[in-house]
């Protein structure tokens, strides 16, 4: 089983290699043996990702090869609940995104999938490393498909867009170095084994510890959070998204949205809050009031918006606030909504911006106005882009329900804090509070998502609607499996928080222990005044 | 039979999962009808065949399960039912653990009854509505969809489970009231109604949240539950609030009470949430009757009984709120009912009104009664419904009185069964609606005169307004242009069925005829029952009240007969003496306005401040950073630019400036 990881992360890459050596004819019989060659390819993968999740050892195997010796990097891959269950997610969504590029992407399709194989391939990179600079690469490495992808297949704006999302990201990834950097230098300063200088369990015990000083931890928590806050993406560092979403192809949105927000929220996981929780408790006040503003200020936003793309791009960011909430909260429960979060958005963004795709593909336009009454002419289309939507709005026994009361739950039952200072003045507002007004989201959630299927659906037809016909097959078949997967997801989330649980679990523990441990000394500095006192 | 009715109760969880069983057959059968009608409509007879079955099928089952559980609840003994209650985990998560189950208590035996009974009348009934729409099988699978998340919510253990399905029926109600989506009004009630009552859930889902995150650990290590038992297992709840009453302040405990009570608040359209109920006519007429009059609109006063012991630990804040809350919905529906001239609008503030009498009486502690109205509200109003759903199909699609009148010849079972209605909901001579009517009023006047003599007046507008439609609808002369047809015999079994409880129902269950009364079965269950029933209050008050509120009532029949049926008085003399009342009544008490103005001028308003901050504040640093870059890149260049001069004064400047920087910092 081991040596599925390397084969898991290898085989998109080969298979972007081959690609590039297919004909390179426009004509129909050429696109569908690509198409073809694709959607097995990603199968496979499936396969081999399946695999490895179902597996016994879906929360243990791990694959080392010394890579950069005198460095110290490894090519270090491994797994556990989440980072298996992320896999998974993206390879369910490759072939979907394969089987949504068959009816959108007509032209260079050779390039176009062997530059979607390497981004996948180093998505699925980024989710399996164990080794701190391979993840690194890999996270770079992804936006390189991904800008030729959206600025060549993209729609008018597709270049600004591209070039936003490539400078943001990167941006943010200054930081990420220099945090790495950072750790690296304690890692040697503390004498610990060079060979493995930038492995995780290394590395993250060495954080853990306690052994760096506060104000360092304090620095390279932040370096980690503002380069996964870019990618999740957290206000004020989310303008990209929406440009982004607006101007890349069907199923480069689906993926995006699915799973390439998600190495944001992973990051922040992993890195961010397991290894510096201490730094991450002190930053928790502020942390709670993006969370709040993630959730509320875009769901506004997504309110008015007049561009559909545009109106999930912003609900996206809206439920990503929803992880960060149940990050915060830094408790069991939290940890778990967070993945659960990444898995049911990344499903159900993933089927309405293919909704979107299959009305633009034959309306070309993306303008709310434009289109009403689609109900009669696409019923199919209709009836999953309403269950999604109400799975997005959070309906009991659909998918997303389960993440986002886990979520409101943890972030309420939560210690994490209990003012927020600001200096010169402390509120008073404690994440209890935060919680209470982040619900309110829940309601513009709806707002948002019901208002956008009457418009569009609801009412007479338009006239750019007039000749408009039902999904393609293809789209038929991508939505429907989506649908399984929302109502089964749903109604069982035991089948998903079985994968990831034990991981979550172990997370939740050191969170709490954080919590506990700054408690008993807030108890203790009280105890130590008392006694002043009395001295006195 | 002994081991059929046994197999029958401890498998209640097959109730909600037959119509849940027949939805999902008829949405994959539709879906392949679909796929293959496309190469010709051959098969379309098929889901026309199929829908009605498998739902009334579906349903029927239901019934029987009723049937058995009503039988097990008159064989438990008086001193205390012992309810039947089976969980499965849903989902857990740390010390979370969130149950599904099927809890079987006198409660739920009622409501049971109602849901299945109704239901399937009324799916009956749909039959002869809805025959020749396109969707007709459609309609069949969302009415499949209601009743699962109705029953699923009917035989909730806990308030979690309550809440999932809570949002459920909420769902099937806005596919429901969306059924014709393509007519822009049903499309704007249908969001409309969601959109309401998730404003109520919001309210709601924090006070569950408030309630486990006090009782967490004391739920937890509480040992009166049985291990199997849910987090907030309603049976719980009579120790909860013993617990929470010392454990917590007043006020704290009355804001998670009313915290909770948003929920009801929406969903039994209470004012100022109501006024998604009357939009929500715009969905075909059987649904009304289902959803909108018998069963959903109830589940708000259901769950308050079941949330009983929350409610009744804050006697200063929360239950005062809930009993105002309700006087004012009795008293606004009854006003606006008066000026409505749409049949079934008339109908929907009527039932918001009769919902404010059940909410109410919950607030005064008469949870009984209460529930009592509700039971038999859903029988006679159901019926009601149904006779406007006939009344309409009769006139081609005329929802408007105006247009009606003398409909009584044409239509003579519907004319009949919508008198026995009215006579019921007017709560005169005894008919079902007196009994708990009455109850509600005795009890008022034992705690609150004022609140007596308020609802005692809304009764008697009642009778006025619900004669009033009946007069001008059947009798006088016929005022319309529409061919009006004969009535069909698939619709009017259904209204005959249901005349036969909206008049006995009440007196067999008053407790009056040898059998218990209904609160007894209802307290079985109850250890600490609520001491307010009408009986303790002597039987002399009880008939005193009986006679004021009936003769209440018959002046208010005379005067709608003054206006309309005889029309000695005209009704523009009315409406000019009385111009302000009429005018807060046309308009609805210009709640609509109001919110339209809320929305309009503070949500959106705010959302659009927030988008144009969002594209020009914040992409708009974002884009200045990096024009500024862009020019910063041409400046340099600039620097560039070869001549030796620049770059050795520039070197000079330099070290000057880093001399000067090294002493600044360190000599300094």
């Amino acid at each position: 089983m081991n040596n599925l990881l390397p084969l898991i992360v290898g085989f998109p890459f080969i298979v972007a290699g081959v690609f590039p050596f297919l004909s390179k004819t426009d004509d129909a019989s050429t696109q569908k043996a690509h198409h073809r060659l694709a959607l097995g390819s990603s199968l496979v993968l499936l396969l081999l990702t399946g695999l490895l999740a179902f597996s016994p050892e879906a929360q243990t195997a791990s694959f080392n090869l010394p890579w950069l010796p005198a460095l110290g990097i490894n090519f270090s891959l491994g797994t556990d609940g989440i980072s298996s269950t992320l896999a998974m997610l993206t390879s369910v969504l490759m072939v979907l995104a394969t089987g949504a590029s068959m009816s959108t992407i007509e032209k260079r399709l050779p390039l176009y999938y062997s530059l979607l194989f390497v981004l996948i391939g180093s998505v699925l990179g980024v989710f399996l490393s164990r080794d701190l600079f391979l993840f690194f690469l890999f996270f770079e490495l992804e936006l390189i498909p991904m800008y030729l992808l959206i600025s060549t297949w993209g729609g008018p704006r597709r270049e600004y867009a591209a070039m936003k999302f490539v400078l943001y990201t990167l941006f943010g990834s200054v930081f990420l170095l220099a945090s790495i950097m950072g750790l690296a230098y304690f890692s040697q300063s503390y004498h610990l084994p060079t060979e493995t200088l930038f492995s995780f369990t290394q590395l993250g015990a060495l954080a853990q510890s306690g052994y760096i000083p506060p104000a360092f931890q304090l620095l390279l928590f932040m370096g980690f959070f503002i380069a996964f806050a870019v990618k999740l993406p957290i206000v004020p560092l989310h303008t990209w998204l929406p440009d982004a979403h607006v101007e890349a192809p069907t199923p480069i949105s689906m993926l995006l949205a699915g799973i390439l927000l998600k190495m944001g929220a992973y990051g922040l996981l992993r890195f961010g809050f397991d290894w510096f929780p201490v730094a991450a408790q002190a930053l928790a006040p502020y942390i709670g009031v993006l969370a709040f503003v993630n959730i509320v200020y875009t769901a506004r936003i997504a309110l008015v918006q007049k561009d559909m793309k545009k109106l999930i791009a912003y609900s996206s960011v809206s439920h990503m606030g929803f992880i960060l909430l149940a990050l915060v909260a830094m408790n069991q429960i939290g940890a778990m909504a967070a993945v659960f979060i990444m898995v049911s958005h990344g499903l159900v963004s993933a089927a309405l911006f293919l909704g979107v795709g299959t009305l633009y593909r034959q309306t070309h336009s993306r303008e709310i106005d434009l289109h009403g009454g689609v109900a009669q002419k696409a019923p199919f289309l209709f009836y999953t882009f309403l269950l999604m939507s109400l799975a997005s709005l959070g309906l009991p026994l659909l998918i997303s329900f389960a993440g986002e009361t886990l979520a409101l739950y943890g972030a309420f039952i939560s210690q994490s804090f209990r003012a927020i200072p600001l200096g010169f003045v402390t509120l008073p507002i404690n994440i209890q509070w935060i919680t209470g007004l982040s619900t309110l989201g829940v309601v513009l959630g709806a707002a948002y998502s019901l208002w956008l299927v009457k418009r569009v659906f609801f009412g007479a037809v338009s006239p750019a609607c007039e000749t408009l016909e039902d999904a393609k097959t293809n789209e038929v078949w991508v939505l429907s499996t989506l649908a399984v997967l929302v109502l089964v997801l749903g109604f069982k989330p035991q089948l998903l928080t079985n994968r990831f649980e034990s991981s979550t679990q172990a997370i939740g523990k050191r969170f709490e222990q954080v919590l506990v441990q700054r408690d008993q000394a807030i108890l203790q500095q009280l105890k130590g005044g008392l006694s002043q006192n009395e001295g006195s | 039979m002994n081991w059929f009715s046994d197999f029958l109760l401890n498998n209640l969880w097959l109730v909600p999962l037959y119509p849940l069983l027949a939805f999902l057959t008829i949405v994959v059968g539709r879906a392949v009808q679909v796929s293959c009608s496309k190469t010709g409509e051959k098969k379309a007879w098929l889901p026309q065949l199929f829908a009605p079955i498998l739902t009334m099928t579906a349903t029927s089952l239901g019934l029987v399960h009723a049937i058995s559980a009503i039988q097990w609840l008159f064989a438990q003994p008086h001193e205390g039912v012992v309810a039947i209650e089976r969980n499965w985990t849903w989902l857990s998560a740390g010390n979370l653990e969130l149950k599904i189950g099927t809890l079987l208590d006198a409660n739920s035996v009622l409501m049971l009854t109602v849901v299945t009974f109704v239901s399937l009348l009324i799916q009956y009934y749909t039959h002869g509505y809805m025959r020749h729409d396109k969707g007709y099988a459609k309609f069949f699978g969302y009415l499949a969809l209601f009743n699962f998340s109705m029953l699923g919510l009917v035989l909730a253990t806990n308030l979690p489970q309550m809440y999932m399905f809570w949002e459920l029926v909420g769902v099937s109600s806005y596919l429901l009231i969306g059924f014709w989506f393509h007519k822009p009004a049903a499309a704007a009630a249908s969001i409309k109604a969601f959109l309401v009552n998730r404003v109520g859930d919001f309210g709601f889902l924090l006070g569950v949240l408030f309630l486990l995150f006090f009782s967490l650990n004391w739920w937890q290590g509480y040992v009166g539950l049985h291990p199997e038992q849910a987090l907030l297992s309603f049976q719980g709840f009579e120790s909860l609030a013993g617990f929470l009453s010392q454990s917590l302040p007043a006020w704290l405990v009355g804001t998670i009470a009313i915290l909770i009570f948003a929920g009801p608040m929406a969903k039994s359209a209470q004012f100022p949430l109501h006024t998604w109920l009357p939009d929500a006519m715009e969905g075909p007429t059987p649904i009304s009757a289902l959803i909108h009059a018998a069963t959903m609109v109830a589940a708000g006063v259901y769950l308050i009984a079941r949330v009983f012991p929350i409610m009744s630990i804050s006697p200063e804040m929360a239950m005062p709120y809930m009993m105002w809350t309700g006087v004012i919905t009795a008293v606004v529906g009854a006003i606006i009912a008066v000026s409505q001239t749409d049949i079934k609008k008339a109908l929907a503030y009527s039932t918001m009104s009769q919902l404010g009498f059940m909410v109410a009486a919950m607030g005064l502690g008469a949870y009984t009664a209460g529930l009592f109205h509700l039971f038999t509200h859903a029988f006679f109003k159901a019926m009601l419904f149904l006779c406007s759903g006939s009344v309409i199909h009769a006139c081609e699609d005329e929802q408007d009185m105006r247009q009606m009148g003398g409909l009584f010849k044409k239509l003579p079972v519907t004319g009949v069964t919508y008198l026995i209605g009215t006579i019921a909901i007017s709560g005169l001579f005894w008919t079902s609606g007196f009994w708990s009517k009455d109850e509600i009023l005795a009890t008022a006047l034992h705690e609150n005169t004022l609140v007596y003599a308020i609802l005692t007046a809304t009764a008697g507008l009642t009778a006025f307004y619900m004669f009033r439609t009946f007069f001008m609808t059947f009798l006088g002369d016929y005022r319309g242009k529409a061919h009006v047809h004969h009535e069909d015999a698939v619709m009017t079994l259904p209204l005959q069925i249901l005349a036969i409880p909206s008049i006995l129902i009440g007196l067999v269950l008053s407790g009056f005829v040898g059998l218990p009364a209904f609160g007894d079965y209802i307290t079985y269950s109850l250890q600490n029952a609520p001491e307010h029933h009408p009986h303790t209050l002597g039987e002399a008050m009880f008939n005193q009240v009986g006679n004021i509120s009936q003769l209440v009532a018959l002046v208010g029949v005379g005067l709608s007969s003054v206006f309309y049926y005889f029309k000695i008085l005209k009704t523009d003399g009315l409406k000019k003496a009385l111009a302000p009342l009429y005018h807060l009544s046309h308009n609805k008490f210009y709640m609509d306005d109001i919110y339209d103005g809320i929305v309009e001028g503070i949500v959106l308003l705010q959302s659009q401040l927030n988008a144009g901050f969002d594209k020009y504040v914040i992409d708009g640093f974002v884009n200045l950073v990096g024009t500024l870059t862009l020019l910063l890149g041409k400046w340099v260049t600039r620097l560039n630019s070869g001549r030796l001069q620049t770059y050795v004064a520039t070197i000079g400047f330099g070290v000057v400036g880093v001399w000067l920087l090294y002493q600044w910092m360190f000599k300094g």
